[in-house]
């Protein structure tokens, strides 16, 4: 039986973590939510995780992850994420406040799976992540009604 | 010939001079002294045939006044000593032949007597005549053929003595002047090999060596004054741009720096204030429920419904527009940052695409658009369309709202450059503010137009990094014209080529079309 996929966090601002974690609890996300306050910290995380998983891939993460961070910027991490054979499984959401063109294809180039910019449109958000799990099997959308992604994305 | 020699290396050029110089005047030397030589050898040989003859006439007066042919031979005879004597002939008294010497294998000489005394060249022969003269009493006459090739050959070993003389001095000229060019060429060398080094390595620290206290050592002073004034101007100006550059990639980086990490606070404001509007209105309808209850929740229930939605709103206003703000800085500084891809870009079939973006509201606004012929130019296509985009969407926002706007665009090529006119017949703008529609966020009327105040920033940028010039001219009330323009098109080699759309620009064959107008 699967559990959902965990949800990583990864942002300096504690502000928009909260207000990220706040919008998918309210979207109806029942998944497990980690927050990180910096790049170092969510890297330490998942070398550390990525040891321990069976590699059947009934563990599974998402990550979301912003740009300006200390010690290790999302870029980085992004790249050291998908420079890892196992980890390169994950996919990676890229939130942050810029949308610098070529801030936005340095990160696709990059891999990430999705790119987007703070303000977050929740709708949007929940959607794409939603693409993504959908392909993954990662969320389980409870029917909370109000916040709930459109069918479109099925 | 002159052109061939101005080319020359200076050392030859020196060399040549000298050798000319000294050929010259070698050679009128020569000429002087061959001429006085062979005078001088005629005179000697003249001298000695006299002598010569005048001592053989005196022998002989003693055999004529005896009619002693026999010994008069035998006079003459003597004459065979001297080996330049060809012939001679003894004449009587009466001017006939008395007795003759010739050398073997030579014709006799004349048989009359010559006046005497006289003596004359007569081809290759000295022919001398004197009387002899017994007593003072003449008694006869004689003649001696002297050979002149003895001047010739005298001439020709002197000439031969003087063209190795000639060819030694031109010898030792030439050693001289190539020893001695180096005065006047190496200082000059100095100078040419100094300035090429420095053109070469644009280095103006190089310093050229005096030689001397001439001319050319004035000219290598000059020179060195010069390098330093280079070189203290260019250490001034490499030292200005620096600071420039430096300034310029600091202001860069605050801008990026303040709208990134300023937008960061700016989401969290925005976030909570949605989350506290979420808060107010999911607590109203059971605050609503209690006011029936209580009048007093009366207060609470308006503030939450009215006062405080009110305030927030006000909150949301300003941070959309300070949003604004920093997505505007953002795009601006990108301009600064994003480079510039030259090409040729056909302007007709750009405009095309740019007035087919703003077709729908020109329609509806009745706007009619006149494209003149557009030149090409050299720039980047993106970029040019959006200068053109921003021209064009401004004359729209700040039309006469009394008159139908007429909007006119046309472009001339001049000297390297292409100068495009966006003209219209809006509200103006008054002198005072020309130079200030440019600068960045400054809005003429903000109440009565949308938009952030970058539209002409976002102009003047692009065509500043084409190396380009902006430039409006407008009389409030009567329109406006703004002048871009951008580094003409190289010659014919280059496709021009504008976005993605082909060759369906309007009025491209020149002339002016008529755009959508109702």
């Amino acid at each position: 039986m699967r559990e959902g996929a965990t949800i990583l966090i990864a942002e300096d601002d504690c502000g928009h973590a909260a207000l990220i974690r706040k919008n998918l609890e309210r979207a109806g996300l029942a998944n497990p939510i980690i927050h990180f306050k910096d790049g170092q910290e969510v890297l330490d995380y998942l070398y550390r995780e990525s040891r321990r998983w069976p590699h059947d891939g009934s563990r599974e993460y998402l990550l979301i992850l912003d740009i300006r961070m200390p010690k290790r910027d999302g870029i980085e991490v992004l790249k050291l994420v998908k420079e890892d054979p196992e980890l390169s499984k994950m996919p990676v959401v890229v939130v942050t406040t810029t949308d610098d063109p070529m801030e936005v294809d340095k990160c696709h180039a990059l891999g990430c799976n999705s790119y987007i910019t703070k303000p977050l449109d929740y709708g949007k958000f929940i959607e794409a992540i939603n693409r993504l799990g959908l392909f993954l099997k990662i969320i389980e959308v409870p029917a909370l009604g109000r916040a709930k992604p459109s069918e479109s994305a099925s | 010939m002159i052109g061939t020699l101005r080319s020359l290396p200076i050392r030859n050029k020196i060399i040549l001079i000298t050798l000319s110089v000294t050929f010259l005047a070698m050679a009128a030397g020569s000429t002087v002294l061959v001429v006085g030589a062979y005078r001088s050898f005629r005179r000697d040989l003249r001298n000695s045939a006299v002598v010569n003859t005048s001592l053989i006439a005196e022998y002989c007066a003693t055999p004529l006044l005896f009619e002693d042919r026999e010994g008069a031979r035998e006079v003459l005879g003597k004459l065979n000593a001297i080996p330049s004597v060809r012939e001679a002939v003894l004449f009587d008294g009466d001017m006939k032949v008395f007795a003759t010497f010739r050398r073997e294998g030579l014709p006799a000489g004349p048989s009359t007597a010559g006046p005497v005394p006289s003596e004359a060249f007569d081809g290759g022969l000295l022919r001398v005549f004197r009387p002899v003269v017994y007593k003072g009493e003449k008694c006869g006459s004689i003649y001696v053929g002297a050979s002149a090739a003895p001047i010739g050959r005298r001439v020709r070993q002197f000439l031969t003595a003087m063209a190795g003389a000639f060819l030694g001095l031109m010898g030792l000229a030439y050693l001289l002047a190539r020893k001695l060019e180096g005065l006047i060429s190496r200082p000059i060398l100095d100078l040419a090999r100094a300035s090429a080094e420095i053109s070469r390595r644009g280095d103006y620290s190089i310093r050229v060596k005096k030689w001397g206290d001439d001319e050319v050592g004035l000219l290598t002073d000059e020179f060195n004054a010069m390098l330093d004034q280079i070189r203290k101007r260019n250490e001034e100006r490499e030292r200005l741009n620096a600071e420039l550059e430096s300034k310029n990639k600091e202001l860069e980086q605050i801008i990026y720096v303040a709208s990134h990490d300023l937008r960061s606070p700016l989401i969290n404001i925005q976030g909570f204030n949605k989350e506290i509007d979420f808060i107010l209105k999911s607590a109203l309808p059971s605050l609503r429920k209690h006011q029936l209850a209580d009048p007093e929740c009366a207060g609470l229930v308006r503030a939450f419904d009215t006062e405080i939605p009110g305030h927030m709103e006000y909150i949301f206003n300003s941070l959309r527009k300070m949003d604004a703000l920093l997505k505007g800085l953002l795009r601006v500084s990108r301009l600064g940052r994003d480079p510039v891809t030259f090409s040729t870009v056909d302007v007709q079939s750009l405009l095309g695409e740019v007035l087919g973006a703003f077709e729908f509201k020109m329609k509806a606004e009745g706007i009619v658009v006149e494209v003149g012929s557009l030149p090409p130019c050299r720039g980047d296509a993106v970029k040019m369309n959006q200068v053109f985009s921003n021209l064009v969407d401004n004359a729209i926002k700040y039309r006469a709202p009394g008159r139908p706007l007429v909007i006119r665009i046309s472009g001339k090529a001049e000297d390297g450059r292409v100068v495009y006119c966006v003209e219209d017949n809006g509200i103006g703008i008054a002198p005072e503010h020309h130079a200030r529609i440019f600068e960045i966020f400054n809005r003429l009327d903000p109440g009565k137009t949308e938009g952030e105040g970058l539209g002409l920033t976002v102009v003047s940028k692009i065509v500043v990094r084409h190396g380009g010039a902006v430039r409006v001219e407008s009389e409030p009330g009567r329109g406006s014209r703004f002048f871009v323009a951008f580094p003409a098109a190289a010659g014919r080699g280059e496709k021009p080529q504008a976005g993605a759309r082909g060759p369906e620009s309007p009025g491209a064959g020149g002339g002016k079309s008529g755009e959508a107008s109702a």
